[in-house]
């Protein structure tokens, strides 16, 4: 954008522009960029008049490389040229973002419009505002995929345990004897990795009801467990991922409230942000709106605890104690989460 | 509301369609003499309903336009076939919808999007420009500061301000009406309001104000 610049001044835009500054040193410049132009005016007494605006669209359009940054350079091109061959210093530029009083701004708004034309001035602003919105709008938040990975665990899980109940259904009817096996886990990987027959001699089972089904009906069930299985091992995938991306954004937070709570907490807060800034009488009450919403409308008995509840300190401390637990966790928590918010990376 | 892009048949409302063949949200379209008009739902879009409730406003074909709030699009498209040539610039906080915008946004030439907090109107000054009419729509605890600060920097003197006051988003305690009392109140210290009106059935504890600068 600098050689850009030196292009405009080049070609002669702005050679009456610095004539007038240097006639008038002494007056006050507000420096406008409406994306498209930059516009200097000179305020005399309370009128203001447009001294000059470089009309910088058509060679951004040109170059191609609209965006917040490349403006930004623009106008700091901009200011160091006045500083430099103007002697008008950083104290007599004003942006507008800065000005205090919206009268001026309102004035501001309206001399530029009048001056560049209603249509061009939003037409162009459209297309500047096109490129810069999109850059923000396709950058990658970490908070929201983790979000996102949290709600595809909750839903992976409900889909296998609904695909774990039809297995065992389907059992009923094949081998029941398998049923006696609890854990949906052990029981489906085992039937993916061999014939009934011998998971039945392994776990020391019975085998009087065990039949042999059709061949089309024994492949639906073999198909079945596979694609539990399927689901199951996409679950620890995303599990482990999830937990891996959770400690990189909060290592501190992580290491206090276990990365699954840390991710749960996030998940309710809706983003990293709002989840820092929460107090952590909060913090500790995530999760539990439902049995505080209830609280307060009908009386009854204040919640402890939202989600922390699934936290080890918690489970292994006394019944009459967990509420003080909770409370000292959350503490714990809000610190950490805001160690972990301002600390990071570019931040 | 008079506006040559608006019509009505019986009790529905309809807005002269700026891309024609293209809809917005799967609302239906009729034809009228040959021209496309989409369907304007009361019960999805808090301006349509106050229109039904004949809120005293004007929104003109020329007027260019501030939507605070503007979501996925729903409404502010409305709002583009109404000033069909004018502008409209739709804040938007919430990056998820705010791609919704951004995609409406690509389509027509009327309408361009700002992921921006409204609540930090300087942070979008470089982009907008003195406007005619300020609509917002953001269901905040502070959401009439939010619209004075707008309105201070961005409506032209003479300009309309739309208000839709979720009573809900201030206080869920306290009864709305005691709320649009005393939100009323605060817009009247600034303000001329021109006309107000609670917008049940179509949204409930919903009230809407209309002001002058
Ligand atoms: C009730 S919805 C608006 C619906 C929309 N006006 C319509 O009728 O189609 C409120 C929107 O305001 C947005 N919002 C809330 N606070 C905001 C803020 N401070 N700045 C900008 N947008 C905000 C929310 O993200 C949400 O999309």
């Amino acid at each position: 954008m600098g050689i850009f610049f030196l292009n405009l001044l080049k070609i002669g835009t702005c050679n009456k522009f610095i004539n007038y500054c240097c006639k008038h040193k002494t007056v006050v410049y507000i420096l406008y960029s409406n994306a498209d132009s930059i516009f200097v005016f000179h305020q005399n007494k309370d009128k203001l008049e447009l001294i000059h605006s470089s009309e910088i669209f058509d060679k951004l359009r040109s170059l191609n490389i609209v965006n917040e940054e490349s403006i930004n350079k623009f106008i700091e091109n901009y200011e160091r040229k006045l500083e430099d061959e103007l002697g008008i210093g950083k104290s007599k530029i004003i942006d507008i973002s800065e000005v205090e009083d919206p009268a001026l701004i309102n004035q501001i708004l309206a001399e530029a419009s009048n001056r560049v034309g209603d249509e061009k001035l939003f037409s162009e602003t459209k297309f500047v505002l096109e490129r810069i919105e999109a850059d923000k709008l396709k950058r990658i938040d970490e908070d929201k995929l983790i979000i996102q990975y949290n709600e595809t665990l909750d839903q992976l899980t409900k889909v296998w345990n609904i695909l774990a109940k039809r297995i065992r259904e389907f059992l009923f009817v094949k081998s029941p004897e398998l049923t006696l096996i609890s854990d949906d886990e052990l029981l489906i990987r085992e039937l993916n990795a061999a014939p009934v027959e011998s998971i039945l001699e392994k776990y020391k089972l019975p085998n009087n009801l065990t039949i042999n089904l059709n061949p089309q009906d024994e492949e639906e069930f073999k198909e079945l467990i596979a694609l539990a299985v399927e689901v199951h091992n996409r679950l620890e995938r995303t599990r482990a991922l999830l937990s891996e991306k959770v400690q990189r954004l909060m290592p501190k937070t992580s290491s206090i409230a276990t990365p699954i709570i840390a991710a749960k907490l996030l998940m309710l807060a809706g983003s990293f942000e709002k989840l820092a800034m929460m107090p952590s009488s909060r913090i500790q009450l995530l999760g539990a709106e439902k049995a505080l919403f209830r609280y307060l409308k009908t009386g009854g008995k204040l919640p402890k605890y939202g989600v922390l509840f699934q936290h080890p300190d918690i489970l292994k401390s006394d019944k009459s104690k967990r509420g003080k637990v909770a409370r000292k966790l959350a503490s714990k928590i809000s610190i950490a989460l805001k160690q972990d918010y301002f600390g990071r990376a570019g931040h | 509301m008079e506006n040559k892009n608006l019509i009505r048949r019986g009790n529905k409302l309809f807005t002269k369609n700026l891309t024609p063949g293209i809809n917005v949200y799967g609302e239906d379209t009729i034809f009228v003499d040959g021209v496309e008009y989409r369907y304007w739902d009361p019960f999805r879009s808090k301006l349509a309903a106050a229109i039904l409730k004949n809120l005293d406003v004007e929104l003109k074909d020329t007027d260019k336009v501030l939507y605070l709030g503007a979501a996925s699009g729903t409404t502010i498209s409305h709002v583009s076939d109404l000033v069909n040539r004018g502008f409209v610039f739709g804040v938007e906080i919430s990056k998820r919808v705010a791609k919704q915008l951004y995609l409406l946004s690509m389509r027509r030439r009327n309408l361009a999007m700002l992921l921006a907090d409204a609540n930090k109107p300087r942070t979008y000054i470089k982009y907008v420009p003195l406007v005619d009419f300020v609509y917002q729509d953001v269901a905040q605890k502070n959401q009439v500061e939010i619209f004075k600060k707008n309105i201070s920097l961005y409506l032209k003197k003479g300009g309309l301000g739309f208000l839709a006051l979720k009573a809900k988003s201030i206080d869920v305690t306290r009864k709305p009406k005691a709320i649009y009392r005393e939100v009323y109140k605060e817009l009247l210290s600034e303000f001329d309001v021109l006309d107000y009106k609670v917008i049940a059935p179509f949204q409930k504890d919903h009230c809407v104000f209309v002001v002058q600068k």
